[in-house]
């Protein structure tokens, strides 16, 4: 039955092309002919057509047999009411009439349109094939297929039970159902929320097995979407199941308020793909290439994009995700970046305040250090004299003083020790507080000669001790300070022979009387190379029982009262250090 | 105190005021035979003639430090008792000095009396 239908068909079209054809070979030239020739003519010529026809019809039988290899026409049906896939477009005129009142008439354009329609004109100049559109109801489309008066469908969601007597192509497009209500509805927000109410669906919809099986949702079937939706707005369900990209299409074309998407999509989505009748395997795989080359070359991407618009539900954006994440990355890598910097930042600002604290502690440490050998040579020049104060306090208890001129003897010593004992304090806080206070013309000849006086010198040590111009020999200091800088340097020269030797003083003004130079020398064994850039240095001590307080005290004391004091000169036979301060005859009294 | 026996001690320290006035306590009522110098090398030579019971060293000399002088003294006179006196004294140093053979680490500042008592029980 079929089969004479669809030969009934062609020969119908084959007929149709061919005359005309014929016709035009048989026009030009031609000249007057007799009337019998003409008939006879008329009847070869019909024959003639007879024949082509006949044949005609037989080849294209048996390329009907094998539709989409020797035919190049095909036939697809689509569904004429699923906007915007594939549908007829519709007009909504509006006028006045004679009696001055308003008039809608709708009316619907021959040429359909749509997604579908889009893709399959296009389809079809790429695998170069004709193929013919032709749009009816949906239920009418799947009869026809099964019933092999067309090839294919122009789309259809791919469902597996129809694979029996249909094939698939690749997918165009994602159908996924969504939950339509009024914007005032808020207690609609999933499927079982809608148990016990009237719920809209559009009879073609797949998702309507899934949602007979609920027994507690009633369903109003409709014939279309579009009516869904109208009865939605006319309160007659409280909601509209559908495909998401047709409802919101009608929504926006038929200017649809008040009406918004609950819940997530309800059940499973849908590839949508077109259809060929089952076996014609060589039609699919022609489409099948169309298909990839018109994904590949952005084609379906574009016409998703004019037909979806802002509905579009596009398959997962995984050049959005990964531009996104992408950028994300980018950002956390700058902000790591910036959090590393920032922290290393943060690490050297801790390290250096460690090191700040550190070396803090070390100079602590260091004032320590310092302090305790302070407290070493304040001991040991302290505690001499006060054991000696101590002693002799002791002694005049037991003596009394019946014994004048030992009693004398032990009350000097006292006096001495005493007043000793203030000079050394004195000495060492001058380090910190090298200031002459009780500043004073000092004959420099007197304080050295109290020096050599209050110091036992060994008898094996030899003194040569010469003062030049002696009048010229006066400075502006403090006599104390300047007692304990001569002090520490004979001291020192003493120390540095041993046993023997010889201490030579020379003390001399300068050319132009403007200071005075104290030269000591001694005859030891000299200061080595590698210390002599030390001996000022604050506790640096060549001796094992030095305090390192001697020479930069001296140093500091000096340069305090305007004058210099250096190494002159050493080696294995002696050193020399020189004193130069200026004369008090320069300074105001 | 029996005079024959009386203990001989000899003083070193580069200071001589402190020389004569511990000399003067220590001589004051024990009748200690009590000599003294400042000179370390001159102490050494002194040790060597005389038979002294008793050195009293002080640390700190300009020539010669007491620890290195007590060493020589200990070559010289082994049995010798000696004290050492420092005005600063550290573990490093009690340590120091008595490894070299130093009876006793006194501090320089010691009252008269305590010092008398450890002479005391030194040579009686």
């Amino acid at each position: 039955m079929s089969l004479f239908i669809l030969l009934t068909v062609i020969v119908v079209s084959a007929g149709f092309i061919a005359p005309p054809e014929i016709a035009a070979e048989g026009n030009p030239g031609e000249k007057t002919t007799p009337g019998w020739q003409m008939e006879i003519e008329a009847k070869k010529e019909a024959q003639e057509k007879a024949r082509m026809t006949r044949e005609k019809a037989r080849e294209l039988t048996e390329a009907t047999r094998e539709p989409g290899i020797r035919k190049k026409t095909v036939v697809f049906a689509g569904n004429a009411k699923f906007a915007p896939y594939s549908y007829f477009p519709e007009q909504t005129l509006s006028a006045l009439d004679a009696r001055q009142e308003l008039v809608t008439v709708t009316v619907v354009e021959e040429e359909p349109t749509g997604y579908s329609i889009d893709l399959v004109k296009i389809l079809s100049a790429t695998i170069n094939k004709d193929i013919t559109i032709k749009l009816m109801p949906w239920e009418k489309c799947l009869s026809e297929l099964r019933a092999g008066h067309i090839n294919g469908l122009i789309g259809a969601p791919v469902y597996k039970e129809r694979e029996r007597y249909m094939d698939y192509s690749e997918p165009v497009a994602e159908i996924d159902f969504a939950i339509f209500v009024e914007t005032t509805n808020r207690y609609v927000n999933s499927v079982k929320s809608l148990r016990g109410t009237v719920v809209g669906v559009c009879k073609s919809c797949l998702i309507i097995n899934e949602l007979q099986k609920d027994e507690r949702i009633k369903l109003l079937e409709t014939e279309s979407v579009f009516e869904a939706l109208s009865k939605l707005k006319n309160k007659e369900v409280t909601a509209v199941i559908a495909e998401k990209d047709v409802a919101l299409f009608y929504i926006q074309q038929k200017k649809i308020k008040n009406i918004k998407i609950v819940g997530p999509p309800v059940g499973q989505a849908y590839k949508y793909a077109l259809a060929v009748r089952k076996n014609e395997t060589a039609l699919l795989k022609e489409i099948n290439r169309g298909i990839t080359t018109l994904d590949k070359n952005g084609t379906l991407d574009r016409l998703r994009r004019k037909w979806f618009g802002l509905y579009l539900v596009e398959a997962f954006p995984w050049k959005m995700v990964a531009m996104i994440i992408g950028g994300i990355t980018g950002i956390m890598l700058v902000l790591m970046g910036l959090l590393w910097v920032t922290s290393l930042n943060a690490t050297v600002k801790m390290k250096t305040r460690q090191i700040q604290i550190m070396s803090q502690k070390m100079v602590e440490k260091d004032k320590l250090a310092v302090l305790g050998k302070l407290a070493g040579q304040i001991a040991h020049e302290l505690r001499t004299p006060l054991s000696i104060i101590n002693n002799s306090v002791f002694l005049l208890r037991k003596e009394g003083s019946e014994n004048r001129e030992l009693f004398e003897k032990r009350l000097r010593m006292l006096e001495d020790k005493i007043k000793l004992s203030s000079n050394i304090l004195e000495s060492i806080l001058s380090y910190s507080r090298v200031k002459a206070e009780m500043a004073s013309t000092v004959s420099v000849k007197e304080c050295i000669e109290a020096v050599l006086k209050d110091m036992d010198t060994p008898e094996s040590i030899e003194r040569e001790v010469s003062f030049e111009k002696e009048e010229a020999l006066m400075v502006f200091m403090d006599f104390h300070q300047l007692y304990s800088v001569l002090r520490n340097l004979v001291l020192n020269s003493i120390q540095a022979m041993g046993s023997k030797g010889k201490l030579i003083i020379k003390v001399f003004p300068s050319d132009d009387d403007s200071k005075v130079c104290i030269r000591i020398c001694d005859t030891g064994h000299g200061i080595m190379e590698s210390v002599q850039t030390k001996i000022f240095n604050l506790f640096y001590s060549s001796k094992i029982t030095g305090t390192g307080l001697g020479l930069p005290i001296s140093k500091s004391i000096i340069e305090a009262n305007g004058g210099h004091l250096y190494l002159e000169e050493t080696s294995e036979k002696g050193t020399c250090f020189i004193i130069k301060l200026p004369s008090s005859k320069i300074l105001p009294r | 105190m029996n005079k024959k026996t009386k203990a001989k001690i000899l003083l070193v320290d580069d200071d001589r005021d402190m020389c004569e006035s511990l000399s003067d306590v220590l001589t004051l009522d024990s009748n200690y035979n009590v000599s003294y110098t400042t000179d370390p090398l001159q102490a050494l030579e002194m040790v060597k003639k005389g038979n002294f019971d008793l050195i009293i060293i002080d640390y700190k000399m300009p020539q010669m430090n007491g620890v290195e002088l007590l060493k020589r003294i200990k070559e010289v006179k082994a049995d010798v008792v000696i004290f050492m006196l420092t005005a600063f004294i550290s573990n490093e140093l009690i340590e120091q000095a008595k490894k070299e053979g130093a009876d006793k680490v006194l501090s320089k500042f010691i009252w008269p009396d305590e010092i008398l008592k450890y002479v005391k029980k030194s040579v009686g």
